[in-house]
């Protein structure tokens, strides 16, 4: 149910979400339960899948347009979180006196600035986007994901596998992956926040 | 003429069970609808991409109807059809049958 809320477009959730309790309430009641809930389980992915393609097949310029540039603005102007970093430390020296600190700040700090900066592009690329947030942020989440981890993996092949550079480094792929997301979730529930407002006022 | 102007196959489908259903059409009695009389198996995603697709050409309009228990308190959305929406399987159902025409098609569903 969470995910079809996200998924599906404000004006259609609630229509869609009645529809599928409405039938699964009288499957329970006719067939039991068990086939009721895999009648919907099936019912709720089919409908995740079909609306999430039909914002590719019906906007897809625009939409290709904002993961494209959403991408872009992750590679080349990604990383601006470790230079302010690095430029903070350099500016206000805390090493050797607060060496825990200043490990924490250049790795989990690194890690937790790029977390941020796709949250920050996963915002930008959902108000973009306008009313396909989510099918925008999943596609550049995936793309992102894919590309850095084929170029990932291939430098591993180059230089030799080392297993727990390996779990971190893809926990690290899906963190930020999933921090895009976030971003389009965010706007997405401002912006379904707004329209309520608006309608109640 | 516009190849807006026609219909494809799943929004003619969805036009003529609204038809059938008249004041009675929503999501569900749609989705039942195109399943008894195609043996389709259709999902509401989408049923409910051809009917805002259908919406934003004119054919079809949409009315909140009041949220029940069986629900789980929302509403239903009811469709019906417009007379732009009429025009339109009209002439997609004119083209089908310049077509079709002197080919001996069987009448069965298989």
């Amino acid at each position: 149910m969470c995910l079809l809320n996200l998924f599906v477009s404000n004006e259609n959730a609630e229509s869609i979400l009645g529809d599928l309790f409405e039938e699964f309430s009288a499957l329970a009641s006719g067939a039991g339960v068990v086939s009721a809930r895999r009648w919907f389980w099936r019912q709720s992915l089919r409908t995740l899948a079909s609306q999430f393609s039909v914002n590719f097949r019906f906007a897809p310029a625009s939409l290709f347009g904002s993961v494209l540039a959403g991408f872009l603005l992750l590679r080349f102007g990604g990383g601006l979180s470790e230079k302010v970093i690095f430029a903070v430390l350099h500016r206000f020296p805390i090493y050797p006196n607060h060496w825990n600190a200043y490990v924490f700040w250049i790795s989990d700090g690194l890690l937790i600035g790029r977390v941020f900066e796709s949250i920050f592009v996963g915002c930008l690329v959902a108000l973009v986007s306008k009313r396909r947030e989510l099918p925008a942020t999943t596609a550049l989440g995936l793309a992102q994901f894919l590309y850095t981890g084929v170029l990932y993996f291939a430098a591993l092949l180059w230089n030799g596998f080392d297993s727990r550079s390996i779990f971190e480094q893809s926990l690290s792929l899906l963190i930020n992956a999933v921090a895009i997301l976030v971003g389009g979730i965010i706007v997405k529930e401002i912006r379904v926040a707004r329209s309520h407002h608006s309608a109640t006022a | 003429m516009n190849k807006r102007d026609f219909l494809g196959e799943f929004e003619h489908i969805v036009l003529l069970a609204l038809l059938r259903l008249g004041d009675r059409a929503y999501g569900v009695s749609v989705r039942q609808e195109i399943e008894a009389r195609t043996k389709r198996d259709v999902s509401f995603g989408a049923i409910y991409a051809t009917l805002d697709r259908l919406e934003a050409k004119g054919y079809v309009n949409s009315t909140l109807g009041d949220p029940t228990p069986q629900r789980g308190g929302r509403s239903k959305r009811f469709f019906t059809v417009t007379a732009q929406g009429t025009a339109a399987i009209n002439r997609t159902h004119r083209v089908l049958l310049k077509m079709t025409r002197g080919l001996g098609l069987s009448r069965s569903l298989s």
